[in-house]
């Protein structure tokens, strides 16, 4: 019996930001989307959703659309391929899933004596994993695109395979910087290079040692997502859409897909250079003032209160990211594919070639 | 072993997900076909051009663009893991392989494949 | 030399001078040489007319006259500001005449619309389809004979039309090649890939492609559709279809009163309603002969900026909004509901406001007006500077919408584009400015205008104008004179009149009080007193709400302006005015057969010309760009379709 609550704890807690980050996050997103976008356009936003008379500021919007998207008809037109039309967004949201499995959203738990790492997945190649889940991303938008037999979609599946593929080489060659300087593909092992301080005061976090590589990053991050200024493949006054032919929960696939990779590519941002669950300054002291007694029955005390603040210290830098790709979305108009493709092989390409040149040779000389 | 366990079940959690989805959505949502619905929705005219047709070769570019520079971006990995331990070396022979990419990126820029008119 | 003695000496007994009884200057020219007088009209002439500004059709069928058509060119020349009609008979038996699509690129769209609605036929025509109707429709609309009651059903064969392309979809999906889709339906230059998709569908060549945009595409707002040969992301060839909103404003204008057709011209550019309204009453103003007090007109000039300054934002703030900055859309939205508030506190609504009359306005300006549309202008111009610091510095936008729909100078001309797109090709043509009317010349105000007649030249424009007109209505303001504001058929001041309808605003108690007192005279038969009775029956304005129904002289006056038979019956003639809309000239072409309704009414609508030169400015762009285009453009289906 005690053998199966310490199971059941410590797989709860490696699953506990996925678990957060699929049924809290995500569906607040859309609530944040909209109602960040009112706050910055002086609008009142989404707020007539109500239960029992209670309505919370809109919250339970989420909760409506998600119950409106599954009565819906799921229709599929004519001359579409239907087997690929089911599995593509199946497909999406798969690996959009898929992707948490390596995120660290804490340090090491200790569960009756035993440390536990907190991330589902501990793999040692964890960078590799990512960019094949990334990588296999394109296909759930380049089938239902495909297998729509719809020319506006087909545009849209071919403008989003072309973005996602072109981003992904200035993704991977901007964390090659990353890699250098931690001498790790492995997050965990990441994140904790990036706990010391520098010159005493600055935390050794990405940012500061990869700047050039964060920047790069982060629009290539963001045009993954297919958000504005990236979403030329969605462009809802362009082309409508890649998904233009899906209705219903096929729609809310893409949708719900659209939100978990911008969580995901708000984890990894951190996880590179913001230095993941890290909590610096804090974590000292709280090792310090908190005895290492055990803590209800399988915890230590000081290591329990560590992990929730580094917990805590993870998923509020997720929300301060996600807060930034959303001020950029509702600011800037979109991109034409010519741009983007430009920014990408022109721009993005050689400037992260040169942030590798300019990081050996200063890793090299300093160490 | 045991750390794979962790893989297997996001990847029951992935499955099973989708297939919440979409299997209550087929269950819960009507279903009522009719002739105008059923045809491919091109902003509200018949579609004229059947899609399905291949595709203009620029596309083909990006891909193979994309391809070269990936496999690239790997070699790349394992040397940026080790870059301290074996020291100059690793510095000279990167430089000279990135220097290498640097070209070809140069001249498929010249030669106009990144032009996107 | 004057027009008239060049041409009788170029053209001898070719050319007849017609006399206007309003001072148009009209020609009347043989049908069989009209592209050789057109031809010297704009290459020889002096000065020369390069602009082909309207090509209608009137039918004389009532008149009595032979021949029974006359299709009319306005033509305008940009050197010295001068318009001339031109008008070429054709008989009922030979409707033909000759084209002038050689000429003026424009005149392709304006002659399609006269075979569309008269049936008459152009000789020499590269594409000469219906426009505004659709291909099943029988009969020509806009003829007299066509009478105004018949109905045609939308659907052939009771089946539903979108039945027919449904099926020859299916047919090609199922692979047979069961078509039925008409290949006359799009223009020849598309034909061949039209063909092409039609015969071989899945594989086709990969170099050219066709695909529909609109009409319920989410940017071809205003509904048009579009047929687009792609190659890639590029647009090869377009062509568009347009008349998804024809109501046939200009056969209802020959049905009711001259005054019943202000409530259609709200409804042509319904952004800027006002200008309309101030168009058609300027038109009929010019028949009647009759000049309208100082201060209506400086309440025009107001009203007309306002008007302007709400387009321009509402087309600022779609555009950005359909590259995907939303935000800016709402800052410019909030500025327009600013101004719209004003609209409604002035005229009584919001849109369809039907406030100029025949000889003045509906209302006086508000006690407080001037201070709360200062206010409003402030707003105005925040909102503008936000939309500069969103968009006009942001490297995304100024790239996509730099050298994209580009328009060159001859195409534009050719086409006679008018308005910021004409302007941003950097001819600094303004109707304000080259035909003065209303107090224009006495306001101080710079037209900008553009060089490379590209999107964001465009955009720049009319983001000037804003500012522009902010500054008109400042100074017309400061200068609006106290003084009446309606004048009668004779020119003469009308006094004693509260012109405003408070009843509009919800102030009712002031009706319910004063009850309408039947004269006895009126009942029984006493039809011989009636003529003392009248007061003036050739009154122009409508009396306000609390004279029709607080005076027996109201009612009396309001009954005679609107009883068959009375209203105002301007003498028989024909003139074409016009006033600068927010997208281009707005003219206005009326014919009055000395009856109390229209016998014609031609709106010249600005989007018309522009968007018949539209394919143009896609050419070479890609998919993308024709978003951007079309929102610069502001097309508003209103004034298209008519």
């Amino acid at each position: 019996m005690a053998d199966f609550i310490v199971g059941a704890v410590e797989y709860l807690s490696k699953f506990i930001f996925f678990i957060i980050a699929v049924l809290v996050i995500s569906p607040v997103l859309t609530w944040v989307e909209r109602k960040q976008s009112a706050v910055m356009q002086d609008r009142i936003g989404a707020n007539r959703a109500e239960i029992l008379g209670l309505r919370m500021l809109g919250l339970f919007h989420a909760l409506a659309d998600s119950l409106k998207l599954f009565t819906k008809e799921y229709f599929v037109p004519k001359g579409a391929d239907r087997l690929i039309f089911h599995l593509a967004p199946c497909i999406s949201i798969f690996f959009a899933v898929m992707g948490f499995a390596v995120i660290p959203h804490a340090d090491t738990l200790i569960i009756s004596g035993q440390p536990v790492e907190m991330q589902i997945v501990n793999l040692n190649i964890g960078l590799l994993y990512f960019f094949a889940v990334l990588g296999m991303a394109v296909y759930g938008v380049v089938l239902g695109a495909w297998a729509s037999n719809n020319n506006y979609a087909l545009l849209g599946g071919l403008r989003a395979s072309a973005q996602m593929i072109s981003y992904e080489v200035s993704i991977g060659i901007s964390l090659v910087g990353i890699i250098l300087v931690y001498q790790s593909v492995d997050l965990m092992e990441i994140t904790r290079a990036q706990g010391d301080l520098l010159f005493g005061f600055l935390p050794k976090w990405g940012i500061f040692l990869q700047p050039l590589a964060f920047f790069i990053f982060m629009a290539a991050g963001i045009a993954e997502t297919k958000r504005i200024p990236f979403d030329a493949p969605e462009g809802e006054s362009e082309i409508v859409g890649y998904f233009i032919e899906y209705s219903g929960m096929g729609f809310g696939m893409y949708f719900l897909t659209d939100f978990l990779e911008t969580i995901l590519i708000a984890c990894l941002t951190v996880t590179f250079f913001l230095g993941g669950w890290q909590a610096p300054f804090i974590d000292g002291w709280i090792l310090q003032t908190f005895s290492d007694s055990t803590f209800l029955g399988i915890f230590q005390l000081n290591n329990f209160i560590l992990t929730i603040v580094q917990f805590l210290a993870f998923v509020f830098k997720v929300c301060l990211v996600i807060f930034m790709m959303m001020t950029i979305r509702w600011t800037l108009p979109r991109f034409r594919y010519d741009q983007i493709m430009n920014l990408g092989w022109k721009m993005l390409l050689p400037l992260s070639l040169f942030n590798i040149v300019v990081t050996a040779i200063i890793v090299y000389f300093i160490g | 072993m045991e750390k794979l366990i962790g893989l297997l079940i996001m990847i029951a959690v992935g499955v099973g997900l989708a297939l919440v989805f979409w299997g209550l959505n087929r269950l819960l949502g009507p279903k009522s076909p009719n002739v105008v619905k059923d045809v491919p929705f091109e902003t509200g005219r018949a579609p004229i051009s059947a899609s399905g047709r291949r595709m203009a070769v620029k596309f083909y570019m990006i891909a193979i663009l994309f391809v070269l520079f990936d496999i690239e971006m790997i070699f790349l990995y394992p040397w940026a893991v080790v870059f301290r331990d074996i020291g100059a070396v690793a510095l000279v022979s990167m430089m000279i392989f990135i220097a290498v990419l640097v070209l070809g990126l140069a001249y498929i820029w010249k030669r106009g494949a990144l032009e996107w008119q | 030399m004057l027009m008239k003695d060049q041409l009788l000496e170029q053209f001898g007994d070719a050319v007849q001078v017609e006399e206007s009884a309003v001072g148009d200057e009209v020609y009347v020219v043989d049908r069989t040489r009209i592209t050789e007088v057109c031809q010297f009209m704009r290459d020889q002439a002096e000065p020369n007319f390069s602009i082909l500004m309207d090509l209608t059709a009137v039918d004389y069928l009532k008149l009595n006259h032979k021949p029974r058509f006359a299709v009319i060119y306005h033509l305008f020349s940009l050197s010295n500001n001068q318009r001339v009609r031109i008008k070429a008979y054709v008989p009922e038996n030979d409707p033909i005449i000759a084209s002038v699509t050689h000429l003026w690129a424009g005149a392709n769209w304006y002659e399609r619309e006269v075979w569309d609605m008269f049936g008459i036929k152009f000789k020499g025509h590269p594409d000469l389809r219906r426009i505004l109707m659709y291909d099943e429709f029988k009969g020509h609309p806009l003829r007299k004979d066509y009478p105004f009651s018949k109905r045609q059903p939308l659907v052939r064969n009771d089946k539903p039309y979108i039945d027919k392309e449904i099926d020859a979809y299916l047919h090609r999906v199922s692979g047979s090649n069961g078509t039925q889709k008409t290949i006359e339906n799009v223009p020849l230059s598309m034909q061949e890939a039209m063909k092409k998709a039609l015969s071989d569908s899945g594989s086709q060549s990969e170099t050219s492609f066709l695909m529909n945009m609109g009409p319920s595409h989410p940017a071809m707002h205003g509904v048009i559709h579009l047929l687009l040969e792609l190659d890639g992301e590029y647009v090869k060839n377009t062509d568009i279809g347009i008349g998804y909103l024809h109501r046939a404003f200009e056969k209802e204008s020959e049905v009711g009163k001259w005054s019943h057709v202000f409530p259609y011209t709200d409804r042509l550019n319904y952004v800027s309603p006002l200008i309309n309204n101030v168009a058609y009453a300027m038109a009929v103003e010019r028949l009647l002969g009759i000049d309208i007090t100082e201060r209506a007109k400086y309440i025009r000039v107001i009203m007309s900026e306002i008007s302007r300054i709400c387009d321009h934002l509402t087309c600022v703030a779609a555009s950005g909004m359909e590259l995907g900055a939303m935000t800016v859309f709402l800052y410019l939205i909030q500025a327009r509901e600013e101004l719209w508030s004003l609209v409604e506190e002035i005229t009584g609504a919001r849109l369809t406001v039907s406030y100029i009359r025949i000889g003045g306005v509906k209302g006086d300006l508000t006690a407080g007006f001037a201070d709360r549309c200062r206010a409003a202008l402030k707003e105005t111009r925040k909102q503008v500077g936000e939309c500069h610091k969103l968009l006009t510095r942001n490297r995304i936008f100024v790239d996509r919408v730099t050298g994209t729909g580009v328009v060159s100078k001859e195409d534009a001309l050719s086409y006679g584009f008018t308005g910021p797109v004409l302007r941003s090709t950097g001819i600094n043509y303004d109707v304000r400015k080259a035909n003065p009317y209303l107090v224009y010349d006495q306001l101080d105000f710079d037209v900008p205008y553009g060089e490379n007649g590209d999107n964001f030249d465009r955009y720049l424009c009319r983001l000037e104008e804003i500012e522009q007109s902010c500054r008109i209505i400042e100074q017309a303001l400061e200068k609006i004179p106290k003084g009446e504001l309606n004048v009668d058929y004779e020119g003469k001041i009308l006094t004693g009149h509260q012109m405003a309808d408070s009843g509009k605003f919800g102030k009712t108690k002031e009706l319910l009080k004063s009850q309408a007192l039947t004269d006895p005279t009126l009942s029984g038969n006493s039809a011989n007193n009636r003529l003392n009775i009248f007061p003036d029956n050739k009154r122009v304005v409508l009396p306000a709400k609390e004279q029709t129904y607080g005076s027996i002289e109201g009612v009396m006056n309001h009954f005679m302006l609107i009883m068959d038979g009375y209203g105002i019956q301007p003498p028989p003639g024909e003139t074409y005015v016009s006033n600068e809309g927010a997208n281009g000239e707005l003219g206005f072409f009326v014919v009055s057969s000395g009856e109390d309704h229209a016998y014609r009414v031609r709106c010249r609508p600005p989007c018309f010309a522009l968007m018949s030169g539209f394919h143009k400015m896609l050419q070479g762009d890609q998919v993308a760009d024709i978003i951007a285009s079309f929102g610069t453009i502001n097309m508003i289906a209103g004034e298209l379709d008519r």
